[in-house]
């Protein structure tokens, strides 16, 4: 259900909008610990946060991965064609 | 166009196209998670041994899993064709299934009776949720089947029943043992008294008083051999041989209205027991049957063949079941009348009888399935009205070889003796018969009928006692106490035990320390032969 997900897209534009603000070059995003996502939430972190961050002059994103979850094994690496500069770390 | 109006231009398509990225990552990630998820549940519904079926609101079966396409012998497009009303033995059921579920939600232990292509049927549990399934309302049912747990239970039930009528059995066996010792004693001290010219007449009654006695006794083993309490040594045989006797004996006894035949498939089986007992189980069997042929006679069939059991066999229904591993298998088969649906479950069951009061004692299976299960094998009978009746007996089979038979060799009547005998026994009417048999003897008696006094009698006087001979089951102190009291007074001092119980293996016989047992109810000689060697044993050391 996208509503569910109003809070976290309300709480992304907040994180995009200070990033632009401060002038900031690294945003990193830790997913280490989630062990399931479904595909509302992989929409909102591909469109509230990745795209947006692509949109931000001189930004760096990077985000922590696990091996363990094969969700996160399929889908992480395909966000690259969504933003230029991204570093994907496995652990 | 401005220069503006391009730059932003391109910026839309810009995220046009990452958009269109975006929607790609979602879709893919969406349809790998979901045919993970079917993967699990395929790996889940194909590995539970627990038959499930998915079905429509329109009845149909829309999904069985492995175990339903095994259980109830579909394949998977059979499967589509059924409705789920035609698995239940009673359309009704799966109505008041259905009117559970749309009242509770769910459906949880509801018990019915399900049916399977051939006709057969099972009785079941089912249990119920309704599930969302390829894009339309279903229902998801799971499968408890019932055979095996009712199998077992009946099976406890059984073996609770047979314990209890063998408490109760072996307890009049031993009164019975009293009484008939006191007969034989009696009979034979008569016998004693009579010159053999001149009494003959007299003789001959008491003969007959013997062989009704002796009768009496052997139903006394039978009995205990139902309760289990007999240890008989066992021996390797060859069953052919046995199955060959008994067929050839019946034959001869029996109308020739009645033809009774032995189909003997494998001669070479050998199984490990005690002859005589399955001797007997054969000839119930058959004397059931030609009881069972009587109106109209009939053929009767005696099959001897190897049967492998294998594990989780199901079919017919053994008590007790069976270990996999191969079996002698004898079947007693009749085309007579058959037994009704109603009673096949109770003709195991001691003392029922379908015979007119006072013709059957209904001890018959009841002996078989005893001494069956003393062999460590099962029975188990196959039989519908009209169509006859086939009891199969299951034997496990060892390699061994015959082993030389020990002939039971009648005890000569051997030297008597005037030793002086210490004889315990809480019996009266023992305790006198038996006394009197050994001053018949020669021997110098005290008779005593409680062990306490016994051990009285035997302090004070130790060294002038030869042999004590003490019943086992006393109320004051058992015999098996009392011989270890006694013992403790004079090491040496020989004790015969005598019993109702049978213990033939030698090592028992060792482990309780007595020299020599005698067998209640005994008779003379053998009484006498084990007396005198007792003592003669003592001699020697
Ligand atoms: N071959 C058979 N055909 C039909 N009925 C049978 C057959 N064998 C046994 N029965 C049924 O099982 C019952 C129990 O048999 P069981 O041998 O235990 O006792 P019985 O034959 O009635 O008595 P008894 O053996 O003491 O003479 C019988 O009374 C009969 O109803
Ligand atoms: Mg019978």
């Amino acid at each position: 259900m996208p509503e569910e997900y109003e809070e976290i897209e309300d709480f992304f534009e907040t994180v995009i909008n200070e990033v632009s603000e401060e002038n900031l070059t690294e945003l990193i995003l830790d997913l280490r610990a989630l062990t399931f996502l479904n595909s509302s939430g992989i929409k909102t972190i591909c469109v509230s946060l990745v795209m947006e961050a692509d949109d931000v002059e001189g930004l760096r994103m990077k985000i922590l991965c696990s091996n363990s979850f094969t969700w996160q094994v399929e889908t992480i690496p395909t966000f690259k064609d969504l933003i230029d500069n991204l570093d994907i770390v496995f652990e | 166009m401005t220069d503006d109006e391009n730059r932003a231009v391109e910026k839309l398509q810009k995220k046009i196209r990452k958009l269109e990225a975006a929607l790609k990552i979602v879709a893919d990630h969406s349809g790998k998670a979901e045919s993970r998820m079917r993967r699990q549940f395929e790996v889940v519904s194909e590995t539970i041994p627990v038959p499930m079926i998915i079905s429509n609101e329109n009845d149909e079966i829309v999904f069985a899993n492995l175990s339903a396409q095994k259980t109830f012998g579909h394949t998977p497009d059979d499967f589509s064709e059924l409705s789920t009303a035609s698995l239940y033995d009673h359309p009704d059921d799966r109505k008041l299934f259905l009117n559970i579920l749309s009242d509770k939600g769910e459906v949880n232990a509801f018990r019915t009776e399900l049916r399977k292509p051939d006709g057969s049927v099972f009785p079941a549990e089912l249990f119920s949720q309704p599930i969302y399934f390829d894009v339309q309302d279903c229902i998801l049912t799971v499968v408890h089947d019932l055979t095996e747990v009712m199998a077992l239970e009946k099976q406890l039930r059984q073996t609770q029943k047979m314990e209890a009528i063998g408490t109760l059995a072996s307890g009049i066996a031993h009164d019975f043992n009293n009484i008939l010792a006191a007969i034989f004693g009696y009979a034979e001290l008569v016998a004693n008294l009579l010159e053999l010219e001149t009494d003959k007449r007299k003789k001959g009654y008491l003969d007959n008083l013997l062989k009704a006695a002796s009768r009496g006794k052997s139903m006394i083993v039978q009995m205990m051999a139902f309760c289990r309490q007999t240890e008989k040594e066992k021996t390797p045989f060859h069953l052919s041989a046995i199955v060959d006797e008994v067929v050839k004996m019946m034959s001869n006894l029996t109308r020739s209205d009645i033809d009774i035949r032995s189909d003997i498939r494998n001669k070479e089986m050998i199984v490990m027991g005690d002859p005589t007992q399955i001797h007997q189980v054969v000839t119930n069997l058959i004397t059931n049957s030609v009881h069972a042929l009587s109106d109209k006679g009939g053929k009767i069939e005696v099959i001897l063949e190897k049967a492998v059991m294998i594990e989780g066999q199901r079919g017919e229904i053994l008590i007790p079941r069976l270990k996999p591993g191969t079996y002698a298998r004898v079947t007693v088969k009749d085309d007579g009348p058959g037994i009704e649906k109603g009673i096949i479950h109770s003709i195991f069951d001691p003392f029922f009888t379908t015979k007119p009061v006072g013709q059957g004692s209904g001890m018959g299976l009841a002996m078989v399935h005893g001494i069956i299960q003393g062999h460590n094998g099962s029975v188990s009978v196959e039989s519908e009205p009209r169509k006859g009746a086939a009891f199969h007996c299951y034997f496990p089979v060892t390699e061994d070889d015959d082993r030389d038979a020990k002939p039971d060799v009648e005890p000569e009547s051997v030297g008597k003796g005037d030793e002086h005998i210490l004889f315990v026994d809480d019996d009266l009417m023992v305790l006198e018969v038996c006394s009197e048999l050994l001053q018949n003897m020669g021997y110098r008696v005290t008779s005593c009928e409680g062990s306490r006094k016994a051990l009285k009698i035997f302090k004070s006087q130790p060294k002038d006692v030869d042999l004590v001979i003490t019943d086992n089951a006393m109320p004051e102190m058992s015999g098996t106490a009392l011989s270890q009291e006694i013992r403790k007074i004079r090491s040496d001092i020989p004790i015969i035990l005598i019993t109702g119980m049978l213990f033939e293996e030698e090592s028992e016989l060792k482990k309780t320390g007595f020299q020599a047992f005698i067998q209640k109810p005994f008779d003379q000689r053998k009484m006498e032969s084990v007396i005198r060697d007792v003592l003669d044993a003592g001699k020697e050391v």
